[in-house]
């Protein structure tokens, strides 16, 4: 079995997307639809390996959810994938404790070479 | 009155270029103008993003149809269905705001964006604006899609572009950045 990512995106297109280019290399994916269902997963599972989220969403954003999901897994690697480029949210983002930035639209090698890089 | 619809306008317009040529359908501009309402027809895709920061608020609306919406989305095989290409709209506008957003920092103004909402009707919708819109039309492959802005100001403020600093950059489109 393959290292879990879990995959946080409001877009089931680009849900679809990300977890296709993983799958293609041996990931296992979950995924949640907003912060709030992400952050749920991340409690619910403990193996997960890395959280692939957007910044933008309805209920809970992204960094919002990663400042609380490290309170429960400070060891979690989190990176975000966004249409957002604004040097103060990638700052917000470092703070919170993710560990890298990717902006929409993605290039799957680059997502997947990350992946690699912080899953293991 | 400022500059602020014709500037944030022709950003959209060069951003909607980018990103329909991005997913590899030809695009060009071919005209732009004013208008109070859109009509929407039935065989189009809708989506309004609504953005605010400090002293520019407004909203972008994104009609592509149905054809442009297949020829741009990741999934070819199987055609993707109603609610996915709903979807895909709505994700199309998150990306043209999300490029816009991040040229408008050029000009020293920062927003922020909502999430998209995309609009559907069997038989036509007429969007109203809040001000006079500036709607742009681009003929992209065989068909035409339509990128309208409303944008309000406090005052009457003009976007002029800054020279770029050192030291913070904005992330551009597939930059991936490792911490």
């Amino acid at each position: 079995m393959g290292k879990k990512i879990l995959v946080v995106d409001d877009s089931a297109t680009v849900r679809q997307q990300v977890s296709m280019a993983l799958k293609a290399v041996g990931f296992d994916i979950v995924e949640a639809a907003d912060g709030q269902e992400g952050l749920e997963k991340i409690t619910e599972m403990s193996d997960i390996a890395l959280v692939v989220s957007d910044v933008n969403m309805p209920r809970m954003n992204g960094l919002d959810m990663v400042e609380q999901a490290k309170a429960v897994r400070s060891d979690l690697n989190v990176v975000m994938l966004t249409t957002e480029g604004d040097p103060a949210l990638i700052k917000r983002a470092k703070a919170a404790g993710a560990c890298g930035w990717i902006v929409k639209p993605f290039k799957a090698e680059a997502l997947v070479a990350a992946a690699k890089k912080l899953a293991a | 009155m400022g500059n602020a619809q014709e500037v944030f306008g022709g950003i959209l317009e060069e951003a909607t270029l980018e990103l329909i040529d991005g997913y590899g359908v030809s695009v060009t501009l071919t005209g732009h103008s004013q208008a109070e309402s859109m009509e929407i027809d039935s065989s189009s895709l809708v989506s309004i993003i609504g953005f605010s920061g400090n002293q520019i608020r407004g909203s972008v609306c994104l009609r592509i149809p149905e054809a442009l919406a297949l020829a741009t989305h990741p999934q070819k095989s199987p055609a993707p269905t109603g609610p996915e290409l709903r979807d895909w709209v709505g994700e199309l506008c998150n990306q043209l705001v999300g490029r816009t957003k991040n040229r408008l920092l050029r000009y020293g103004h920062n927003v922020g964006m909502g999430t998209p909402v995309v609009a559907v009707s069997e038989t036509g919708l007429s969007l109203a604006a809040a001000c006079a819109t500036r709607v742009a039309v681009f003929l992209c492959g065989e068909t035409t899609c339509t990128v309208s802005c409303d944008v309000r100001t406090d005052g009457s403020i003009d976007l002029v572009e800054l020279p770029q600093e050192e030291g913070e950059e904005t992330g551009q489109e597939g930059d991936c950045f490792l911490f």
